[in-house]
């Protein structure tokens, strides 16, 4: 029959073409693979614009070999990449909890023949698989409008009371590493230098005190919003966040220099990468003290080399650092890596059961 | 849709046969797409199911755990309990307006058409940030309400907030089912209620609104499904206590590396969205109007 | 009366589609609205059941003023030509809406259903779909429901236009047996002039928002008003001249003088048409002897053809005139094409058309036939 030979090859034609097209997603994501290239993987936006100044196109032009992006930054890819065997990236910042948990089963353990950390802050070196590249901090900012007395708010303890400093508090939309837990006991009497392992029991209870005040930022965006529309009268928020509402977008807040916590992003290299020795050389020279200095100059992070020398900076942004500002340096504690690679699991049950459930 | 499409038939003929021997070649032109579904949708479900019940121990432990947990269950009603709200925002927006597409001009009609499909055009993310900018408690909305003496409301981080972003998304797909029923309508069958004796409003209920019900029918239905995996607008426009199951899925996925435990959740939402459709299909059948509309 | 309308007219942005109507209908009549379409039929149809209101003018229905009465309330029936039956009820619920809406209770709800679809012999059909009935069948349920809560006026807007020729004489004869048999008003829209004349009491023939002439079948055909009229209602041989001062003759624009029935010498002098109805003359060979009463023009047989019950033959009196003439299937001339003939009728069954104004001046008819003459 006429219409069934025509019905058939157009099936055909089609079943092919859409097995083609299969075909090429399985395989259109990795067009690097020329040899001497590396793929860097983060997530994207400013982030990355400021690393690919810094250190990525320094790179390509000192080594000769090309730094490809992919903007597409998730844990759970770098995971299954690995898991499948087929891994199209060879280096990515990661937070410090996510490297200590993944040391090993789905990241590599630096090679410290070619990774030098030994300008590194050690208190950063946690973990066996990353190479710190900077650091940031969750800090306290309040309203000037909400508290316009002369009392105003320090740190953890006046955050978590809402008698002396009422109004709302916008906190992380995120159980892990959210260092409200380290804020609530602080707030709570327990001592900066003596909060691990956490108490979550007194922790949570601390934070059930303030649960009606609290309100959540889930980007570094909308906690930016939050602050340049007033929305709040405290927030727990980065410093570089912080920065930009206050010092680039007008808005009324101002630093409480008391406790803030200090995380990391830690450089590092997948499982299965096909030339670990190139990515490793990237991982090296991205903790070179003066690139790290540049990056700051780009974004407002701190390096994670004690030698890097920030000159020239803005005087509002040198307000924001603990590297140019004793004040901010006085209050910042590193948040403990290790601990929450351990208990992530736990704190988020916890998280959700007062929050989403 | 009407009497007056149907083709001449007897009573007593049996039906036009849709499936005759000459269109069964025509059936193959579905491979492709099944093909392509099989190898895009049906396999990556299947590992989904796989490491549910692998991951990380062999067993339904996924399962049972996550019916003991009350966070589970909370979030997985509040995410049933959403999506039927968007619904019936969407269906008391849509309605009307789906309907007054079908009584205005040509010209008209492309810009309704236009107006209602500009959130497609723009990006999610930017979409959402805009409505907690209108939204937020000193943003341009309560000012207004404010400068009005109707005093400032709670517009975001809450219910309202989540319900609105995401009718606005929704939207469209609640509105073009609709339309798509209501303009094959015969607006004559007004005019005959009318000459019936019935007032203007109840020729519209007993007449109108029963023929246009697969069109509401099929646009709740994409409005609810789709609804059910919404993640940004909730978190954005939300509070933790407004989070969705894709909110949760993600924390377990991406932060917590528990694959398993994530998919379990999926395929928990995936039976019970196919349960409660199952149980709407049914009811539908059971009443003529949905089902006659229909022919 | 059932129904009046007073200088009814409606304008839509301007431009008119109904112009000035006045009519009376008799309770009882069955009365057609014909015309070709746009003539204004079908919206004079719908100010009277209420969908359109009129720009001016007033309806009364039983010596009620209603021009302002919403449609529901006027408590008329109305059929329309694509049946619109509700699809997502069964036969049954369809009749029984309008009684729904009047709050009849239940038990006289079923008898009057039941009753009605007796009417329109559609007994059995009750727990159909519209979808499962045949066009023929969906019409008599729309009858059904029309009729069912025994209104005192029904209109039909073309309730036959979309259904073939048999089922379209059989359901004119059904409505022509309702309507003797319920006894109430009629008013039937139609563009068919065979329908209107078989059904209707009167007949009102539309054209363009105006109407030309109101009249039984007979009048219509053998008194058209109009020379529109003439050539709408069945086929005509339409002579143009002027009235003679006899009075009994009208001068054609070659010198030809047709005798008339007399219209009186005061009319003398102004244009007239002369109507011919095709089956009044007869074709005769040429030479052939006829009464000497007898009107003559002689010519060629153009065309014959045969349409069962009677033959068409046309006749060319000159390059400018052709005529009409039927004549019966048994009662042949057998003339054939090319034969020359004389065409001859009686005076008596003319009709005269005197036009308003003089001769050269009167409206130009549209040329439906080819007969037309001027």
């Amino acid at each position: 029959m006429k219409t069934t030979g025509n019905a058939l090859r157009l099936a055909l034609a089609g079943t092919l073409a859409s097995a083609v097209v299969l075909g090429g997603c399985g395989t259109a994501d990795q067009p690097r693979q020329s040899a001497g290239s590396l793929t860097f993987m983060s997530g994207g936006g400013a982030y990355l614009d400021a690393l690919d100044e810094a250190f990525l196109k320094p790179f390509a032009k000192d080594t000769g070999i090309a730094v490809h992006n992919d903007p597409t930054l998730s844990y759970a890819k770098i995971k299954t990449m690995v898991g499948a065997g087929k891994v199209t990236i060879d280096v990515t910042p990661a937070e410090g909890y996510w490297e200590i948990q993944e040391c090993g089963k789905t990241l590599l353990p630096l090679d410290r023949t070619l990774v030098d950390l030994s300008d590194i802050d050690p208190a950063l070196i946690q973990g066996e698989c990353g190479a710190p590249l900077l650091t940031y901090s969750t800090a306290i900012y309040y309203n000037k409008e909400a508290y316009p007395g002369p009392d105003k708010p320090v740190g953890c303890r006046d955050f978590f009371d809402t008698a002396k400093f009422p109004g709302k508090r916008a906190v992380r939309d995120s159980a892990v590493p959210n260092p409200l837990i380290e804020c609530a006991l602080v707030a709570d009497g327990v001592s900066p230098d003596a909060l691990y392992p956490l108490d979550l029991d007194r922790a949570f209870k601390k934070i059930a005190t303030i649960r009606k005040d609290l309100v959540f930022w889930a980007s570094g965006a909308e906690s930016t919003q939050l602050m340049t529309a007033g929305e709040v009268a405290m927030i727990h928020a980065w410093n570089g966040r912080a920065y930009a509402a206050i010092a680039e977008q007008g808005a009324g807040f101002a630093p409480a220099y008391g406790e803030a916590f200090l995380i990391y992003d830690t450089l590092v290299v997948p499982k299965g990468v096909r030339d670990p020795k190139a990515a490793m050389k990237l991982v090296d020279y991205m903790l070179d003290p003066a690139r790290q200095a540049k990056l700051t100059s780009l974004i407002p992070y701190s390096p994670s080399n004690k030698k890097a020398v920030l000159t020239g900076l803005p005087a509002p942004l040198q307000e924001f650092l603990p590297e140019t500002n004793p004040k901010v340096a006085e209050g910042v504690h590193v948040q403990d890596q290790r601990w929450w690679a351990q208990n992530a699991d736990e704190v988020t049950r916890r998280w959700q059961a007062m929050f989403q459930g | 849709m009407t009497a007056t499409l149907q083709a001449e038939r007897r009573p007593g003929s049996p039906a036009p046969r849709v499936r005759g021997d000459s269109s069964a070649p025509w059936l193959l032109l579905l491979l492709p797409a099944l093909v392509l579904l099989a190898l895009c949708f049906v396999y990556p479900l299947a590992r989904l199911l796989v490491a549910s019940l692998q991951d990380p121990v062999p067993g339904v432990g996924n399962y049972t755990d996550l019916l003991r947990s009350q966070v589970f269950r909370n979030v997985l009603g509040r995410t049933f309990l959403t999506s039927a709200i968007v619904c019936l925002t969407c269906f008391v927006l849509g309605y009307p307006y789906a309907y007054l597409m079908t009584v205005v001009s040509r010209r008209t009609r492309s810009l309704l058409l236009a107006v209602v499909l500009i959130p497609f055009w723009t990006s999610l993310m930017v979409r959402t940030f805009s409505w907690l900018v209108l939204l937020q408690d000193n943003g341009v909305i309560n000012d207004t309400l404010a400068a009005l003496g109707v005093g400032r409301l709670e517009l975001v981080r809450n219910t309202t907030g989540v319900t609105i972003g995401m009718a606005q998304v929704m939207l469209p797909f609640a509105v073009l089912p609709m339309y798509a029923v209501m303009q094959k309508i015969d607006r004559r069958l007004l005019r005959a209620a009318e000459s019936c004796g019935a007032k203007p409003v109840s020729a519209f209920a007993r007449i109108y609104f029963p023929l246009s019900l697969p069109g509401v029918a099929a646009g709740m239905s994409i409005t609810f499904v789709v609804s059910l995996g919404f993640f940004i607008t909730p978190q954005l426009l939300g509070s933790p206590s407004n989070a969705m199951l894709s909110q949760l899925m993600y924390t377990e996925i991406t932060q917590l590396g528990k694959w398993g435990y994530g998919a379990a959740m999926g395929f928990i939402l995936l039976a019970t969205a196919l349960i409660i459709l199952g149980l709407v299909r049914v009811a539908s059948r059971a009443r003529p109007a949905l089902a006659g509309g229909a022919k | 009366m059932a129904l009046s309308l007073r200088s009814v007219r409606k304008e839509y942005g301007g431009q008119v589609a109904v112009d000035m109507i006045t009519l009376d209908i008799a309770p009882g009549e069955f009365m057609t609205f014909l015309g070709p379409s746009g003539s204004g039929k079908t919206t004079t149809l719908n100010m009277i059941a209420g969908f359109v209101q009129p720009s001016a003018g007033e309806i009364f229905m039983g010596g009620r003023e209603i021009s302002r009465v919403p449609c529901h309330k006027r408590g008329i029936g109305m059929v329309f030509q694509n049946y619109a039956l509700f699809p997502h009820m069964t036969v049954e619920q369809n009749v029984a809406y309008p009684l729904k809406q009047r709050k009849v209770p239940a038990n006289v709800r079923r008898e009057r259903v039941s009753a009605a679809l007796g009417l329109v012999q559609l007994q059995g059909m009750e727990r159909r779909r519209p979808a499962q009935l045949s066009g023929g069948q969906q019409q008599r349920v729309a009858l059904a429901r029309a009729l069912v809560y025994r209104p005192p006026v029904l209109l039909m807007d073309e309730p036959l236009g979309a259904l073939d020729k048999r089922l379209r004489e059989t359901l004119q004869f059904e409505i022509k047996r309702i309507h003797d048999e319920l006894g109430i008003t009629f008013v039937y829209v139609t563009h068919d002039q065979d329908e209107a004349l078989l059904l209707s009491d009167r007949i009102a023939v539309f054209k363009d928002g105006r109407i030309e002439q109101v009249g039984t079948a007979e009048d219509l055909y053998e008194r058209p008003a109009t020379t529109f009229v003439a050539e709408f209602v069945g086929d005509s041989n339409v002579f143009h001249g002027t009235l003679a001062a006899s009075g009994t003759s009208v001068r054609l624009d070659d010198g030809r003088e047709l005798r008339v029935p007399g219209c009186g010498a005061s009319s003398a002098g102004r244009g007239a048409a002369v109507v011919l109805r095709p089956e009044r003359a007869r074709v005769l060979v040429y030479g052939e002897a006829a009464q000497p009463s007898c009107q003559r023009l002689s010519g060629v047989v153009a065309s014959v053809h045969y349409m069962g019950s009677a033959r068409r033959i046309e006749v060319e009196i000159d390059p400018r005139r052709r005529m009409l003439v039927k004549e019966p299937a048994d009662r042949p001339s057998g003339v054939h094409p090319g034969d020359p003939v004389d065409v001859c009728w009686q005076a008596e069954d003319c009709a005269v058309i005197l036009s308003d104004e003089g001769h050269g001046t009167h409206r130009e008819p549209a040329t439906r036939r080819p007969v037309s003459a001027t």
